[in-house]
């Protein structure tokens, strides 16, 4: 007997998806599909475009996460440029990319999972919203909202605008940055620190009250990849390339250019989503994980005090290599603490104001890879061109897409710890969506789709019929 | 505080869903006492720039009206949208309102307007029937700034309620007026 509950869609994430549950005659879930039902397809209608049209064309992917397409696009056209950005340049970049990352992972934190966080997995659907935060605790929704900001005024200061700025281009940046706004930036950096602190500590206070979440949303050993710095700290824009196992073993380390070499990705006919993989373990147990949590697991140090403090609290409670992956959310806020003290290092350098802040030169390269760390992972961009500079094919490897075998898994576990039977109660139902948005997917991206489906949750019998349907989230 | 505060909403990139931003443009360059921002859309974000003006006027296109028809809303603190979305993907400017009164604890005097849209494709440019009705656009918004006058110091006095809205009159348009 087999029977299907569906969740569709997947609310408080960015983009559209469903899930399916298969049943088995048991009433214990024997199948789980994370489905992503938009389709996008930049890889193709961006071929015959010149690459230097790129960081704005890609940025337009997504709303939330621009500046990482934007930044990936332009490395990749240093590639082909075949220049090195003057150190200013790649000063700014660096601090428009932390930027990025804190205002990002306000919105995942406070805005997106907050109210799971806060009010609680069980809590009435009615109240578990964002409205239901501001009304239980509004300085938790003030400190999201300045927080994030903070990280859009970074962003701003730098490239003009919040969203979709044409600041980063091959070879550099557009613009420098003031004494004036270098100063501003500075003078704020201390309000999104004490947000930070206070929300790592009112965090910490919750988590035991959360085991049940940590051990089932995506408790399982895998791989994990994310840029190193050639001395192995945390990395967000530059350095290498590394896979690490949940052992504490490192199993590659490559440079971006020979990604291919490493990770594969198949297709399943029920997602537009790719499944990248590690080839060295083969499809599926090659399934690795990116973002925050690969990123603290893959890392020796950080490199600034306080973050790197809070990063050994955190292997002291939950191991050397942290494998739940509710602990995105953790890791969200150490990242955010470090971002943090990066740009205060950054902006006291002295060669953050200079003039000089792009290379020029023609084609000289006819294929490049950038690559650069997204808020929610890594993030490839593997353009080829012809002698014209001209789009003959694009490869993008998107963060979330290289979750997507993880995602399946973590919604299989929960599924099993909290699916019984024919009865769907929203409890169980906002509970596989948390497991989702731990991993804070940004659909938009990482799909090649378009469209929308209404929320229907359909529980289908052995004989075929309807026992069961729920619906909830907004349908568009 | 700001004084008066017109945000206009819309995707210049998309005909007349731009309307907005040509009628921030205009207001930017008319010496009038305003701050006029133009945006794609609202974030929560903007919650606290609203609370912090005292009066504030949105300007959005219509889909649902006659192309060139001018339509004025008062917004209250009460409305919110309810959508999950409303951190990501739409925040209407009820919401936003209703945000500041909420989290910054003040909302000030608050409208939308709205202009009737012809074509929202791929484009630059506005209609001729939505381009004419701008300047009648500019002067409702002024009516409804210098409904609220300024306040006799910063957060004391203020009016905090929002007035109706005045009657569109469907005569000829007048030009702009000068600010002499």
């Amino acid at each position: 007997m087999v029977r299907k509950v569906i969740i569709d869609p997947v609310t408080r994430i960015e983009g559209h998806a469903k899930i399916t549950l298969v049943l088995g005659d048991d009433g214990r879930v024997s199948e789980a599909r994370f489905h992503v039902t938009e389709f996008r397809g930049f890889e193709k209608f961006c071929e015959g475009r010149s690459f230097r049209e790129m960081p704005a064309i890609t940025s337009r992917i997504c709303g939330i996460c621009p500046v990482s397409h934007l930044l990936c696009s332009a490395k990749t056209g240093d590639g082909l440029l075949a220049v090195t950005p003057p150190p200013t340049a790649v000063l700014l970049r660096r601090i428009m990319n932390l930027g990025q990352i804190i205002q990002s992972h306000a919105l995942s934190f406070f805005h997106l999972s907050g109210p799971d966080l806060f009010l609680g997995f069980g809590a009435d659907p009615h109240e578990r919203n964002i409205f239901g935060l501001i009304q239980r605790h509004p300085e938790l929704a003030r400190d999201g909202i300045r927080l994030r900001q903070f990280g859009q005024r970074v962003i701003e200061r730098l490239g003009g605008r919040r969203i979709h700025t044409a600041w980063a281009i091959p070879g550099g940046v557009t613009d420098p940055l003031s004494e004036d706004d270098r100063q501003t930036l500075r003078s704020e950096l201390s309000e999104a620190d004490a947000i930070v602190t206070r929300t790592l500590a009112m965090f910490k206070a919750l988590l035991p009250q959360m085991q049940g979440e940590i051990e089932s949303f995506g408790e399982f050993p895998s791989l994990f990849l994310s840029l190193v710095t050639p001395e192995g700290h945390w990395e967000h824009h530059e350095g290498l390339v590394r896979v690490g196992d949940s052992a504490g073993n490192i199993r590659a380390t490559f440079a971006a250019s020979d990604y291919s070499r490493y990770l594969g990705e198949a297709v399943e006919p029920w997602s537009y989503l790719k499944f990248p993989f590690f080839k060295e373990a083969g499809y599926p147990e090659g399934a690795y994980r990116v973002g925050p949590l690969a990123r603290l697991n893959l890392c020796r140090q950080i490199g600034t005090p306080r973050a790197d403090a809070e990063l050994i609290e955190f292997r002291q409670r939950y191991g050397p290599v942290v494998t739940s992956s509710f602990h995105y959310h953790y890791a969200r806020l150490i990242e955010m603490m470090a971002a943090i003290e990066w740009i205060a290092i950054h902006l006291d350098d002295p060669r953050v104001t200079g003039r000089r802040v792009h290379a020029d030169a023609d084609l000289n390269a006819t294929e490049a890879v950038g690559v650069s760390e997204a808020p929610r992972g890594t993030l490839f961009h593997h353009y080829i061109v012809d002698d014209t500079g001209l789009l003959t094919r694009v490869n993008l490897l998107i963060a979330t897409g290289q979750n997507n075998l993880p995602m399946q898994r973590t919604i299989q576990q929960i599924a099993n710890r909290y699916v019984h039977g024919p009865e769907l109660t929203d409890e169980m139902l906002n509970r596989l969506e948390a497991g989702i948005r731990a991993f804070d997917p940004c659909l938009s991206c990482s799909t090649h789709a378009a469209g929308e489906m209404p929320l229907y949750v359909e529980l289908i019998g052995p004989d075929g019929k309807r026992i069961a349907e729920k619906r909830r989230g907004a349908r568009r | 505080m700001n004084r008066a505060l017109v945000v206009g909403l819309g995707n210049s990139l998309r005909g007349d869903d731009g309307v907005a931003h040509a009628v921030v443009q205009q207001l930017s360059s008319s010496g009038w006492a305003v701050e006029a921002v133009a945006v794609p859309q609202l974030t929560p974000e903007w919650s606290e720039r609203i609370a912090n003006a005292e009066v504030v006027v949105f300007v959005d296109a219509a889909k649902d009206t006659l192309p060139g028809q001018i339509r004025c809303r008062v917004l209250g603190s009460a409305e919110a949208s309810q959508s999950g979305g409303i951190f990501t993907h739409h925040c209407p400017p009820s919401t936003v309102v209703n945000l500041a009164s909420r989290l910054w604890g003040r909302c000030p005097p608050a409208y939308l307007v709205t202009i009737g849209g012809e074509s929202f494709e791929i484009g630059s440019t506005l209609s001729a029937g939505v381009r004419a009705a701008i300047p009648q656009t500019l002067d409702l918004i002024r009516s409804l700034i210098e409904a609220h006058p300024p306040s006799v110091a910063p957060g004391q006095g203020a009016d905090t309620s929002a007035t109706g809205c005045p009657r569109i009159d469907k005569a000829p348009l007048a030009a702009p007026r000068s600010n002499s």
